[in-house]
C-alpha cells in the first residue's frame, strides 16, 4: 500500500472515542470521550493503572475488539481517514501496514507450533511488501539486524528464545510492514532491568531510524519518563491529563496524576515518604456520576459529583481534565 | 534443641569471612546467619541416568539479618534469590551449607530441625508470596487461608481462632474484618489479596518473614499502601524481613541493609543508603545506572555491562561476572569468583578489583 | 489496638492475638462457623445452578432425567395401587386374557407385552430405576477412585504414579467386553457386582489419568507452597487443596461415567452375561431370545427399551457439557 506523506498536522487524531464491553453484568464503559493527538516520529506515552482502559484504547485504535466490544462513538483520524467508518477488510489494509501493535506478554503473540520467520512472512506477504522467497528472507534478515536478533534464529521456534529475545522478535513483527504508527503495550514489564534498558534504547533508536510514531503505553511511570515525549494519563476509562513529559512529570495539575507521581519511590534523590492513594479504582459497570475520580479525591467539592470535567489547555499545550487542578488548589504558581 | 557454637569450624570457601563478621558487630547474636548455602539443581537426571550437570542457583552465599534490620535481596531473573527465600522458610532443602535461625531463645540449624520442632519453626519463620491471585486457594474463604496456619498446628479453638483471624484482619486494614471473613479470593481486588497473604503470614506471630516480591505485581497505588502496612507490621509486631525484589527503588525503601546477588553469588551486601550512593560492584553499577529514573530531566548514562545473563549451569571456577564485566583483568579468570571483602566498614563487595577501581 | 510484647526466650511461644476474656467467652462471629458454611455452600450452589440454567441443552437434559426419575418413583405406587400384579409385574407378571404375545399396544398394555406375556411399560419404569442406580453407582465409584489415585499420583510421583499409570494404560487397553464376559463365566454377576466392577475398571482407568493432570496442575500453584509453609502436611495438602479443587472436574466426569455406565450394562445384559432380573438390556435380550429382534411388525419389543437407553445417557451427557461450562469459566458465553 501506497503510503502518502500527507500533510495533515497530526498522524493519529483521536476524537471523543468511547468504547463499551458488553457483559453478563451490564455495560462496562471501557473508553470514555476519549481524545488525544500522535505527531510524525513523536512517542506518546499512556500510561494509568489496571483497568484504567489504556489497553482497551489500543485495540480500540486497531479495532481488534472481542465480540462484546462496541465503539459507541468517536472518531480514530489516521492521516485524515477515520478508521471508525472502515469495514472490516478495509481495516485489514490499515492494520499492519499503518499501524502494528506489541502486545503485552509476547508469548501471546508468537504462535508456538510455527517458526518465527513463517510468522512474520505471513505478515509480509498478506500486505505485499514482498513477491518473492528471496525478498521476504531478505527483509527478514534485515530486520533480525534492526531489532538485534541473530539470524540463525530465524527458522527457530519461539520455545527456543529467551524473554528478550522474544520481545524483540515480537517488535521485529510489528515493524515488518514499516508501519507509521505502533502501539507498545506494556513492551518491557516482564523484563529483567537490564534487558530493558537495552530494549528501550533499542526501541528509540529504530523510532528515529524509520520515523515513526509510537504509543507507549505502560504503568510504569519512570520508564515512560525516559522514553516519551509526551504523556496521556488515563484513570477509569477517561483522559485526565495530558502534556508534555516535562509538563506532566514536573507540575502535575491533576490530583490523580500528583498522587501517582508521588507514589513512586526513586533510587535517587532524598528517601521521602510515599504517598498512599486512599481507596481503589471504579467499578466500570457502575462508574461514579461526573468526575470519576472524586471518590478518591481530597479535594472533590459536591459540583466534582455532578459535571464530568472537560479536558481544557491550561497553558502550552497542558490540558487537564479537572475543575480543580493542583496549583489552584495548592495555591502554587 | 542443640545450640551450636558460631560457624568459625564450619568448613568456609577460601578466604572468606569468619563469623560474626559480616554484620557490623552489635555483640548481638543475628536472627538469620547464613553461611556457605548452596543449592543445585540437576540437569538430564532420569530414572536410570545420572545427572550429567547442575544448575547452581545458589552458589555458595553467606550473610547475616540482625533483628529489626530488614534486609533487600535484589537481583535479576536467574539470580537466585526467589530460590534463596525458599532455602530460608525450608520449602527447599540446601545441598550445602547452614542456615541458623534464632528461634526460641536458642540457635537453630534450619536444614537439621527435626519433624518434632517444625511446629516451632512454623510459627518463626513465614513467608509472603508474590501473586496474590495464586498464593490463595480459590475455594477457600479468607478466613479459611488466614487461620491455615493455625489450624494445622492445632493453636487455639475455634472461639479463639475467629478472635485471632479478625484481629489480624483489622491489623491489616481489612474492615471491617467480619465481612472480609467469609468472602473468596476472586471477590476482592489484588491489593486486598496481598493484604491477606500478610495477614497469613503475620498471624502466627514470627520474628523473620520471607517476602518473595509481594508488591511486583500490584498497581503502583497499591503498591505503596502495601509497602506501608509492611512496614508498620514490622515495626508494632517485631517481624524482621528479607525483602526479595528486582526494583532496587522499592527495596530501597523496605530495608536498611542490601544485598545484591548474580547468578547465585552475593556481590554486594552493605547499608542501602551507602550501597545505592556508592556501589563498589560493576554490576551494581550497572544496575543502578538501567533503573529508569521518573525524571524526564535526568539523562541517564547507560549501563557499562555487555553481553546476556545466561544459566549458571557448571559454572567455571572464575569470577561469575566476568563475560560482561568493564574491568575484568586477570586475576579475575585465574581464580575463583572472589570472596566478599569488607571495603568500607559495613560495606563488603566480591570483586578483585574494587579497591583499584573505587 | 493491645501492644504485643515478644515473649521471653524459654517459654512457649503462645499466640497474643485474640487474647480472650477471663472467662474465655469472646465470640466474634455470632453464627457458628458450620452454619457459615453451610449457607456458603447453598449461596455458591445457586450461582452455579444459574449458570448451569442458561445453557439449554442442560435444560434439556435435566428436563429428561426427571421425567426418567418420575417413572422410576411412581412405578411401585402404581404397582401397588393402580395395576394388578399378577399382570403388570415387569419379571413375573403375564396377562392371560390375551392369547398371544408379544401383544402390540393397547388400551390394558399401552407399550404392549413382550414375548413372555409381561407389561412392556411397566417393565421400562422399573428398568429405569435399576439404570439409575447402576449408573450413579458405578460413577461414584469411579469417580471416586480416580481422585484418590489421581491426586496421590501426581502429588507422590515417583513408584506410585509410574504404577497406576501403566495400570491405567493396561485397562484402556483392555477390551471391557471381553473382560466381562470371562468374568461372566466365572462367577454370577449381579447388579451390585457390576456397579463395583465398573466402578473399578474405570476408576483405574483413563479417568484417572485427566484428573491427575489437572492435580499436577493445582500441584504447581503457589497456594500449595503456601500451605506447605505455613505448617500443612502431605495429607492436609492433599485433602484440603488438592482434592477440593479436583471435585469440580470429578463432578463433571461422574455424569459420563454414568453414560458408559448405562450403556455398558445394555450391552452386557444384551448378550445375556448378567444376573439381573430386569432392565432395559434385558428386555432386548428377551427379544432377541425369542427371535424377534429383527422383526420391525414388532416395534415395541426394542424401540422403547432402545430409545430409554439413548435419551437417558444423551440426557446425563448433555448435563454434563452444561456443567463444563459451569466448571470452566472459560467456556461460558459473556
Amino acid at each position: 500500500m501506497d503510503k502518502i506523506h500527507s500533510n495533515h498536522e497530526y498522524l493519529l487524531k483521536v476524537e471523543n472515542l468511547t468504547m463499551h464491553y458488553t457483559t453478563r453484568g451490564g455495560e462496562v464503559s471501557a473508553v470514555d470521550d476519549v481524545s488525544f493527538t500522535v505527531r510524525r516520529g513523536e512517542t506518546m506515552g499512556l500510561v494509568g493503572e489496571s483497568g484504567c482502559g489504556k489497553t482497551s484504547v489500543a485495540l480500540t485504535l486497531l479495532k481488534l475488539l472481542p465480540e462484546n466490544g462496541i465503539i459507541k462513538g468517536g472518531h480514530i483520524y489516521l492521516d485524515g481517514m477515520d478508521l471508525v467508518k472502515l469495514k472490516e477488510d478495509q481495516m485489514r489494509r490499515v492494520r499492519w501496514d499503518r499501524i502494528s501493535m506489541i502486545f503485552q506478554a509476547a508469548m501471546n503473540s508468537l504462535n508456538p507450533v510455527y517458526k518465527v520467520s513463517d510468522q512474520i512472512v505471513e505478515a509480509l506477504e498478506y500486505h505485499n511488501e514482498v513477491r518473492t522467497n528471496q525478498e521476504a528472507r531478505r527483509r527478514l534478515k534485515d530486520l533480525f539486524t534492526l531489532v538485534g536478533l541473530e539470524h540463525e534464529m530465524l527458522d527457530r521456534y519461539p520455545h527456543e528464545y529467551s524473554g528478550g529475545m522474544r520481545q524483540r522478535a515480537v517488535i521485529a513483527m510489528a515493524l515488518a510492514c514499516h508501519p507509521d504508527l505502533v502501539i507498545a503495550d506494556e513492551p518491557t514489564t516482564a523484563l529483567d532491568v537490564i534487558v530493558q534498558d537495552n530494549l528501550l534504547h533499542e526501541m528509540g533508536d529504530l523510532q528515529k531510524k524509520l520515523g515513526m510514531s509510537m504509543i507507549f503505553i505502560s504503568h510504569d511511570i519512570a520508564v515512560v519518563a525516559q522514553v516519551c515525549d509526551r504523556i496521556g494519563v488515563m484513570y477509569a476509562g477517561r483522559m485526565i491529563e495530558i502534556g508534555t513529559t516535562e509538563q506532566v512529570f514536573k507540575r502535575p495539575l491533576h490530583p490523580y496524576t500528583f498522587g501517582l507521581m508521588s507514589a513512586f519511590p526513586s533510587i535517587v534523590g532524598p528517601k521521602r515518604e510515599l504517598a498512599t492513594l486512599p481507596g481503589e479504582p471504579p467499578n466500570l459497570l457502575d462508574p461514579p456520576a461526573g468526575c470519576r475520580f472524586h471518590p478518591r479525591c481530597p479535594f472533590a467539592t459536591e459540583d466534582c459529583k455532578r459535571f464530568v470535567p472537560e479536558l481544557r489547555d491550561l497553558g502550552g499545550g497542558h490540558f487537564v481534565a479537572c475543575d480543580h487542578p493542583m496549583e489552584a488548589s495548592l495555591g502554587n504558581p | 534443641m542443640a545450640i551450636h557454637d558460631s560457624p568459625k569450624d564450619t568448613p568456609f570457601e577460601k578466604n572468606t569471612i569468619q563469623g560474626n563478621m559480616i554484620s557490623p558487630d552489635t555483640g548481638f547474636e543475628p536472627l538469620v546467619r547464613v553461611v556457605g548455602l548452596k543449592k543445585l539443581f540437576p540437569l538430564n537426571a532420569g530414572l536410570f541416568r545420572e545427572a550429567k550437570s547442575y544448575v547452581h542457583a545458589v552458589d555458595g552465599i553467606s550473610f547475616t539479618i540482625q533483628e529489626g534490620e530488614s534486609l533487600g535481596l535484589v537481583g535479576e531473573s536467574g539470580s537466585g534469590k526467589t530460590t534463596t527465600g525458599k532455602l530460608l522458610v525450608r520449602l527447599l532443602d540446601p545441598t550445602e551449607g547452614q542456615i541458623q535461625i534464632v528461634m526460641n531463645g536458642s540457635i537453630a540449624d534450619v536444614a537439621k530441625i527435626r519433624p518434632a520442632e517444625m511446629k516451632m519453626f512454623r510459627q518463626s519463620v513465614q513467608m509472603i508470596f508474590q501473586d496474590p491471585y495464586e498464593s490463595l486457594n480459590p475455594r477457600r474463604t479468607i478466613y479459611d487461608t488466614v487461620a491455615e496456619p493455625l489450624a494445622v498446628q492445632g493453636i487455639g479453638n475455634i472461639a479463639e481462632r475467629e478472635y485471632m483471624v479478625a484481629e489480624i484482619l483489622t491489623r491489616v486494614g481489612l474492615i471491617p474484618a467480619k465481612s472480609f471473613m467469609f468472602r473468596f479470593p476472586h471477590e476482592l481486588s489484588g491489593g486486598q489479596r496481598q493484604r491477606v497473604a500478610i495477614a497469613r503470614a503475620l498471624i502466627v506471630l514470627p520474628t523473620f518473614v520471607v517476602a518473595d516480591e509481594p508488591t511486583s505485581m500490584l498497581d503502583v497505588s497499591v503498591r505503596t499502601g502495601i509497602m506501608h502496612l509492611m512496614l508498620d507490621l514490622s515495626e508494632t509486631l517485631g517481624v524482621t524481613y528479607l525483602y526479595i525484589t528486582h526494583d532496587l527503588a522499592v527495596a530501597r525503601y523496605m530495608s536498611k541493609r542490601l544485598a545484591v546477588m548474580y547468578r547465585g553469588k552475593i556481590v554486594e551486601i552493605g547499608e542501602t543508603e551507602e550501597v545505592l550512593a556508592n556501589p563498589l560492584h560493576p554490576y551494581t553499577r550497572a544496575l543502578l545506572k538501567a533503573v529508569p529514573i521518573p525524571d524526564p530531566t535526568m539523562k541517564q548514562e547507560r549501563p557499562d555491562i555487555k553481553g546476556n545473563i545466561s544459566k549458571p549451569i557448571d559454572p567455571e571456577p572464575r569470577c561469575r561476572y566476568i563475560d560482561r564485566c568493564p574491568l575484568a583483568a586477570e586475576v579475575c579468570a585465574a581464580n575463583d569468583h572472589p570472596p566478599l571483602e569488607e571495603i568500607t566498614p559495613g560495606h563488603w563487595v566480591a570483586c578483585y578489583r574494587a579497591e583499584d577501581t573505587r | 489496638m493491645a501492644e504485643i510484647t515478644r515473649p521471653k526466650p524459654g517459654t512457649p511461644l503462645r499466640p497474643q492475638l485474640g487474647r480472650l476474656g477471663p472467662q474465655g467467652e469472646v465470640q466474634v462471629i455470632e453464627t457458628p462457623l458450620w452454619k457459615i458454611r453451610l449457607r456458603l455452600l447453598w449461596r455458591s450452589f445457586q450461582s452455579n445452578f444459574k449458570i448451569f440454567l442458561e445453557n439449554p441443552i442442560g435444560l434439556i437434559g435435566l428436563a429428561i432425567i426427571l421425567l426418567f426419575a418420575f417413572m422410576a418413583a411412581i412405578h411401585p405406587y402404581l404397582l401397588e395401587n393402580v395395576w394388578n400384579r399378577n399382570v403388570y409385574d415387569p419379571v413375573i407378571g403375564i396377562d392371560q386374557t390375551i392369547t398371544f404375545h408379544p401383544a402390540p399396544p393397547s388400551a390394558q398394555h399401552l407399550l404392549g407385552t413382550d414375548p413372555l406375556g409381561r407389561d412392556v411399560l411397566s417393565q421400562l419404569m422399573f428398568g429405569t430405576r435399576a439404570a439409575f442406580i447402576l449408573g450413579i453407582l458405578a460413577a461414584f465409584v469411579t469417580v471416586t477412585i480416580a481422585t484418590t489415585v489421581g491426586a496421590l499420583s501426581a502429588y507422590y510421583g515417583g513408584a506410585i504414579d509410574t504404577f497406576f499409570m501403566r495400570l491405567a494404560d493396561l485397562i484402556i487397553m483392555t477390551p471391557i467386553i471381553s473382560l466381562l464376559i470371562v468374568m461372566s463365566a466365572l462367577f454370577e454377576i449381579g447388579f451390585t457386582h457390576l456397579a463395583v466392577i465398573i466402578g473399578l475398571l474405570g476408576g483405574l482407568g483413563g479417568a484417572t489419568i485427566i484428573i491427575k493432570s489437572q492435580a499436577l496442575t493445582i500441584k504447581v500453584r503457589s497456594y500449595i507452597e503456601a500451605a506447605r509453609v505455613a505448617g500443612g502436611g502431605n495429607a492436609h495438602i492433599i485433602f484440603n487443596h488438592i482434592i477440593p479443587n479436583l471435585l469440580p472436574l470429578s463432578f463433571l466426569y461422574m455424569m459420563f461415567s454414568v453414560t458408559s455406565a448405562i450403556a455398558l450394562e445394555a450391552v452386557l445384559s444384551f448378550f445375556g452375561l448378567l444376573n439381573i432380573r430386569m432392565s432395559w438390556g434385558l428386555m432386548i435380550f428377551t427379544t432377541q431370545r425369542a427371535g424377534y429382534l429383527l422383526d420391525l411388525s414388532k416395534w415395541w419389543l426394542i424401540f422403547p427399551a432402545g430409545l430409554a437407553i439413548t435419551m437417558l445417557c444423551a440426557a446425563f451427557y448433555l448435563v454434563g457439557r452444561a456443567l463444563d461450562e459451569v466448571v470452566n469459566p472459560r467456556l461460558r458465553k459473556r
